[in-house]
């Protein structure tokens, strides 16, 4: 019944890891940091690619708060849109699409313009100009060279990339990525949906460093029974 | 670190299951009430009931008053003999109607018991008139039958006059009211009948445990959703 469904999207300024700091969700996401640290204890995971089944699924605002719990623990972190059809980073950060990626790629705008600092301490790349050669875009051999620069000046690099089954832009994105997180929401894609997708990624040679399930309707009841579990 | 979820689903669950798909549960619960009421004021035919009686009396052979046993042991075989063919084809010959034995069988109803002298007889029709006019007349076929035909002779002067006069018939069916609270209760339970089984055959990932059981791929979080509030 989506009818009645507060809207939890739409508004990307709103961070709940900033805005409210002490509620279940942040908390929700503080210990998503700590598992992908964990995960991540020998440093390999760099860029993180973020991708899902289908559309929808909290993709954008769980690398927004996610990059600004990175920076809060002292990270250097850059969050890139690689979303080059449906861009949505840039509302998170309140800005126009302009001075972006296919402008660097294009040689419009140097690596200096092309990175935005916020206010939060996070730094972040949007799509810039629309184009229609958006594999031609993905798949140059001048978008792996940037990243490899950008490497060197960051901790964690978020990309933030389409649904796998609806374009095949994420599965181009997987050789700049040292990894992926796969986001699932929750009742939202099929299952087989969601194999076929992991199954597709699991031919690239990118390892999926793991799930994040996104939407989770908490039941009253349960919400306890969740907070419990973080002092096993 | 790992928490095991009891498989299955608590009645708390279940609860919130319901709770979620109140909008499903209550068109089914208004729209089968709306069905039911317009079946029972609209579209089923109001019947009207008349109704009637005959006392059922013995004289004894040796002196004043009466055979209560013998009368007893009657009453039964009289009630039994109001519904036989032969008083009904009577009553449709006296009252010229257009029917046959059966039909009026189908409305008409003769009851006794065990104790009491009495057989009560009554009948259903469309028409009210028609209604009385016809448990009158199968008291008076009756009556003239067991006094003149020599195969019911045992019955002959036992079945008294109308003990109650018929009256024109009151409205008996459908009862409106009951219509309504079963098509109101059948709604309820086919609206939480589809829910049921939409959840039971939900085919998306609603737990971690499911992508664990699907996957081998570690969930990093479980992120609820949440509301965009402009404060905490």
């Amino acid at each position: 019944m989506k009818i009645l469904e507060k809207k939890s999207q739409g508004n990307y300024e709103y961070l709940v890891s900033r805005d409210s700091p002490n509620s279940f969700v942040t908390e929700s996401l503080q210990k998503t940091i700590i598992n992908l640290e964990y995960a991540n204890i020998d440093g390999k995971y760099k860029i993180i690619q973020f991708t899902s089944s289908v559309q929808s699924e909290g993709k954008t605002t769980l690398i927004s708060n996610l990059a600004y719990l990175l920076a809060q623990r002292g990270k250097k972190v850059l969050t890139v849109d690689l979303d080059l059809r449906r861009p949505k980073l840039n509302r998170v950060y309140g800005v126009i699409n302009k001075d972006g990626l296919t402008d660097y790629l294009l040689g419009k705008i140097d690596k200096n313009s092309l990175i935005n600092h916020s206010e939060d301490k996070v730094d972040f790349i949007t799509t810039g100009e629309k184009t229609t050669s958006i594999t031609n875009v993905l798949q140059s051999a001048k978008l792996l060279a940037l990243f490899e620069e950008l490497k060197k000046d960051y901790d964690y690099i978020l990309l933030d990339t389409p649904p796998v089954i609806v374009v095949s832009d994420a599965l181009f994105v997987n050789r700049i990525a040292d990894g992926i997180i796969f986001v699932v929401a929750h009742a939202k894609a099929k299952k087989a949906l969601v194999k076929e997708a992991i199954s597709s990624l699991s031919k690239t040679t990118t390892p999926i460093i793991g799930f994040c399930m996104t939407q989770y309707k908490v039941s009253r009841g349960s919400k306890y029974g969740y907070t419990y579990k973080y002092y096993d | 670190m790992e928490n095991q979820e009891e498989k299955g689903i608590s009645l708390l669950d279940l609860f919130n299951i319901l709770l979620r798909n109140w909008l499903i549960i209550g068109i089914t619960t208004v729209l089968v009430t709306v069905v039911a009421g317009i079946y029972a004021f609209r579209i089923a035919t109001p019947m009207y009931e008349s109704k009637s009686d005959v006392i059922v009396q013995v004289e004894a052979s040796t002196e004043l008053g009466f055979d209560y046993t013998t009368a007893l042991r009657l009453v039964p075989s009289i009630a039994e003999f109001m519904k036989k063919d032969i008083v009904l084809n009577d009553v449709i010959n006296e009252l010229d109607l257009d029917m046959t034995s059966n039909e009026i069988r189908k409305g008409l109803s003769v009851t006794s018991s065990s104790t009491t002298f009495f057989v009560y007889i009554s009948y259903e029709s469309v028409d009210p008139n028609l209604a009385k006019d016809i448990v009158a007349q199968i008291i008076e076929s009756a009556r003239k039958i067991a006094n003149t035909d020599e195969t019911f002779s045992s019955f002959e002067n036992k079945i008294s006059k109308a003990t109650t006069d018929p009256q024109p018939g009151v409205y008996a069916s459908p009862n409106k009211t009951l219509y309504v609270i079963i098509g109101f209760l059948l709604g309820g339970i086919i609206g939480v009948g589809i829910v049921l089984i939409k959840e039971l055959t939900n085919n998306t990932y609603r737990s971690k445990s499911e992508l664990e059981d699907d996957f081998d791929i570690q969930v990093l979080g479980v992120i609820p959703s949440f509301e965009v509030k402009e404060e905490l």
